[in-house]
């Protein structure tokens, strides 16, 4: 009697499914269909539910049945994780009273560095002579206005050094001046450039960036400042530095200063040890410490600190999916890393940004299986068929990998997921060791996306989308350079609206990305968080699982999972694992699938050793 | 036209006849604060697009601008020539919209994205209208098509609102 059988499987991201047909016990299954969907909600949550139904018709038209024909739907069992990401400065540069502009306006005018009072324009005609004045120029006043009114003022003896304009004017302004001054245009919030302050304007040379406001001591000079005084200054020289014009102006009460939020510490519960570590320590502190306190068992951060409240907010939203009281979600893995995040300067006139240093953590909480069973009952009323838990989950991934082609045990996976990255290890007569770690490509988009500034909420696809496709500068209207240089022809003519921008090779097509960053900081911040992350954690992963923790006992690493299919991390876990003599390969289940659908395959295969067992 | 004038590369400007020509001055004030020069042409064209398209073939720099009454074109030598790079309709703001193409001409010296007319806001950090540039992307799947950016920006920033709170109780933040 030939029975249908079904593989789901749940994960952070996406539900994949896999159908076969078992016609007795001795002949291996008949694959019929698969399917993969987004999970609708977070994993082990009813609101999953949607997502199954929908990848299990998905799977039944793939094979050309119906979902009632399904003698018997398998999840899999009590998804162990459920992971978290968070991110929080831990530096912040405050501006209290207006004392910088410092902005990359695409064409400011003129060139060089002044210094003067700052003088409304419908003011110049009261200015004495030989006074040093920089000039600010608001909407109103088209650019040969202001050009003629300064030109009088220089005429009449008035020193003007140099300007700032809120229109897209400099280079005109500029232009119409007897001599090179340096003008800032762009300035969006000019009305609050307070007037009759000592002020210094730089503009770089064409091609080249300031080099006397972002020096602390070059600030120091122009302005007579003491020492004291001078350390003050040093946050905004380091807010302008790379930039290619820029404002400081003296307020008498201004003061800019680089406020150390508390960063607090992370205190690691381990088995066999407890470690309490600064969090302005960074990342590489908090994994040192996390390596020696043994199997962790819960983490808790120091009250009223960034920390603290990150640690929290994990425990939060854990505790609400998994319905547990807050005090009884444990942390059971964390993953650190450090960034460097560009940051609004609160109090700045143009949106300056300043690099600040954050720090990202993904944590994981062990759920239990009630949340699984939960979900088996409510899908089983929902789709008339029954659904029963299958096995481990890693265990069910090693089974789905060995149908990949050539591949035999011994044999360690690694399953590259959103959620999380985990591992595990099967050697014959020995049980499966595994273990899940906190951080995968949920994590790798979010330090993406932080570290690119790429907009919050609605754009979170964005940082996705880079994370997924490779880069090109479209360089004309009928060729690209992608990021490896290689040029690319086109017959027809682009999309006008892709010119001079830096796009996604994407299947669809090139999609521009809304940013200025260049292709070589994209592709340097993607490969850097990929690193971070995935082959951090791929190499805990393998040690966790190794025989005597030692990577090197390993001899065979199948690749699966969602972010398995990324276009370069395969290669880059390969040649790291290479220097530990491991071979390592992405698998491709059932020879077809690629990476993807391990567990739901393994999950409709261990239905041949329960009928064993039964 | 004379012959030395064509020694120096430079963007050929061409105005359609009866066009004022005060407009010319905002092409060449926009190209200018993208400092790459310009300057008038005698192109002949039976419309705006053939005009503009003339001018790109005997400006050194291959970028040509047709300026008329109601329309303003953009053309490269490059493109097929009844297909031009970009053209603006003035509704209002003739002057301002001139400018904006004389710096977009200027832009495809440069090498710069251009600055479209319709999309404002298109250099705001944080603007969601950008994705919708991609008309068959993965971008735009929850964009509406970009036809309608000009019709109701409200309503978009109201979908985008509910895409927003979508993604965020679906936990990704």
């Amino acid at each position: 009697m030939s029975r249908i059988i079904a593989g789901i499987d749940v994960g952070n991201s996406t539900t994949e499914v896999a159908i076969a047909e078992f016609t007795n016990s001795h002949t291996p299954p008949r694959f019929l269909g698969s399917s993969r969907v987004s999970t609708t909600g977070i994993k082990g949550t009813l609101s999953n539910i949607p997502g199954m139904k929908l990848a299990l018709r998905q799977a039944a038209e793939d094979a050309r049945i119906d979902v009632s024909d399904i003698d018997l739907a398998l999840l899999n069992e009590a998804t162990p994780v459920i992971g978290d990401i968070a991110m929080e400065t831990i530096t912040e540069t405050i501006i209290t009273e207006s004392t910088m502009i410092g902005h990359n306006p695409g064409s400011p005018g003129g060139m060089g560095i002044g210094v003067g009072l700052t003088t409304h324009i419908n003011q110049l005609i009261s200015v004495k002579r030989g006074q040093s004045i920089i000039v600010v120029i608001p909407k109103g006043y088209d650019f040969e206005m202001a050009a003629s009114l300064i030109k009088r003022a220089l005429e009449a003896g008035v020193e003007v050094q140099g300007g700032i304009v809120q229109s897209d004017d400099g280079v005109l302004i500029a232009n119409r001046l007897p001599k090179i001054l340096p003008f800032v245009d762009e300035v969006g919030l000019i009305e609050q450039v307070p007037l009759n302050m000592l002020a210094a304007v730089e503009v770089g040379d064409h091609g080249q960036v300031i080099r006397q406001l972002c020096n602390p001591y070059g600030i120091a000079t122009l302005f007579d400042l003491t020492p004291q005084e001078t350390q003050m200054v040093i946050p905004i020289a380091k807010a302008l530095i790379g930039l290619r014009s820029a404002v400081v102006i003296r307020t008498p009460a201004g003061d800019v200063q680089t406020r150390r939020i508390p960063a607090g510490t992370l205190k690691l519960i381990g088995d066999t040890r407890t470690a309490v570590v600064e969090m302005d320590g960074g990342a590489d502190a908090i994994m040192e410490a996390l390596n020696q306190v043994g199997r962790l068992q819960n983490v808790s951060g120091e009250a009223g600190t960034n920390v603290g409240g990150m640690v929290e907010r994990v425990r939060q939203t854990m505790s609400d999916v998994t319905e547990k009281p807050i005090q009884e979600v444990k942390i059971r893995d964390i993953l650190a890393v450090d960034c460097l995040v560009p940051q609004k300067v609160s109090g700045g006139l143009a949106q300056e940004f300043s690099m600040e240093n954050a720090v990202g953590l993904a944590a994981m909480v062990n759920t239990d299986q009630l949340l699984m069973e939960r979900l088996a009952l409510a899908l089983a009323q929902e789709i008339g068929v029954r659904v029963e838990l299958g096995g481990v989950e890693a265990n069910m991934a090693i089974l789905g990998t060995l149908t990949t082609p050539g591949i035999d045990i011994p044999l360690a996976i690694i399953d590259l997921g959103a959620g999380s990255t985990d591992a595990a290890l099967m050697v014959k007569g020995k049980k499966v060791a595994s273990i899940h770690l906190a951080g995968a490509g949920n994590m790798v988009t979010l330090l993406i996306q932080r570290e690119l500034d790429l907009p919050t909420g609605t754009n979170i696809d964005v940082a996705e989308q880079i994370k997924r496709y490779p880069l090109a500068k479209v360089e004309s209207l009928f060729h690209i350079r992608n990021e490896d240089n290689s040029v690319r022809f086109f017959k027809d003519p682009l999309d006008p609206r892709l010119f001079g921008r830096v796009a996604l090779v994407t299947e669809s097509g090139l999609v521009p990305i809304p940013t200025e960053h260049t292709v070589e900081r994209i592709r340097e911040v993607r490969r850097e968080a990929k690193r971070r992350v995935f082959l951090r954690n791929s190499l805990r992963a393998l040690q966790a699982v190794a025989p005597l923790g030692n990577i090197r006992n390993i001899e065979f690493v199948a690749i699966v999972g969602g972010s398995g299919q990324d276009f370069e991390l395969t290669q880059m876990l390969m040649n790291k694992l290479a220097e530990f003599g491991t071979v390592v390969g992405a698998a491709n289940i059932r020879g077809k699938l690629g990476t993807i659908n391990a567990v739901a395959t393994g999950l409709v295969l261990s239905y041949a050793d329960r009928q064993k067992a039964d | 036209m004379a012959p030395l004038a064509q020694e120096r590369p430079c963007i050929h400007v061409s105005l359609f006849p009866g066009t004022e020509a005060a407009l010319y001055r905002w092409v060449e004030i926009g190209a200018e604060e993208e400092g790459v020069p310009c300057q008038l042409a005698e192109e002949e064209g039976a419309d705006l697009v053939a005009l503009a398209y003339a001018a790109a073939q005997s400006s050194r720099f291959n970028i040509g601008v047709g300026v008329g009454k109601a329309q303003i074109v953009l053309h490269e030598r490059h493109m097929p020539s009844n297909q031009p790079v970009l053209i603006f309709n003035y509704s209002e703001q003739p002057d301002y919209l001139c400018r904006l193409m004389g710096s977009n001409a200027a832009r495809m010296i440069v090498r710069k994205p251009f600055r479209l007319a319709d999309e404002p806001a298109l250099f705001d950090n944080g603007d969601k209208t950008q994705a919708a540039v991609n008309e068959t992307g993965p971008l735009a799947a929850s964009e509406p098509p970009p036809a309608d950016l000009t019709t109701d920006p409200a309503q978009i920033s109201k979908l985008v609102a509910v895409v927003v709170r979508k993604l965020q109780e679906r936990g990704i933040r």
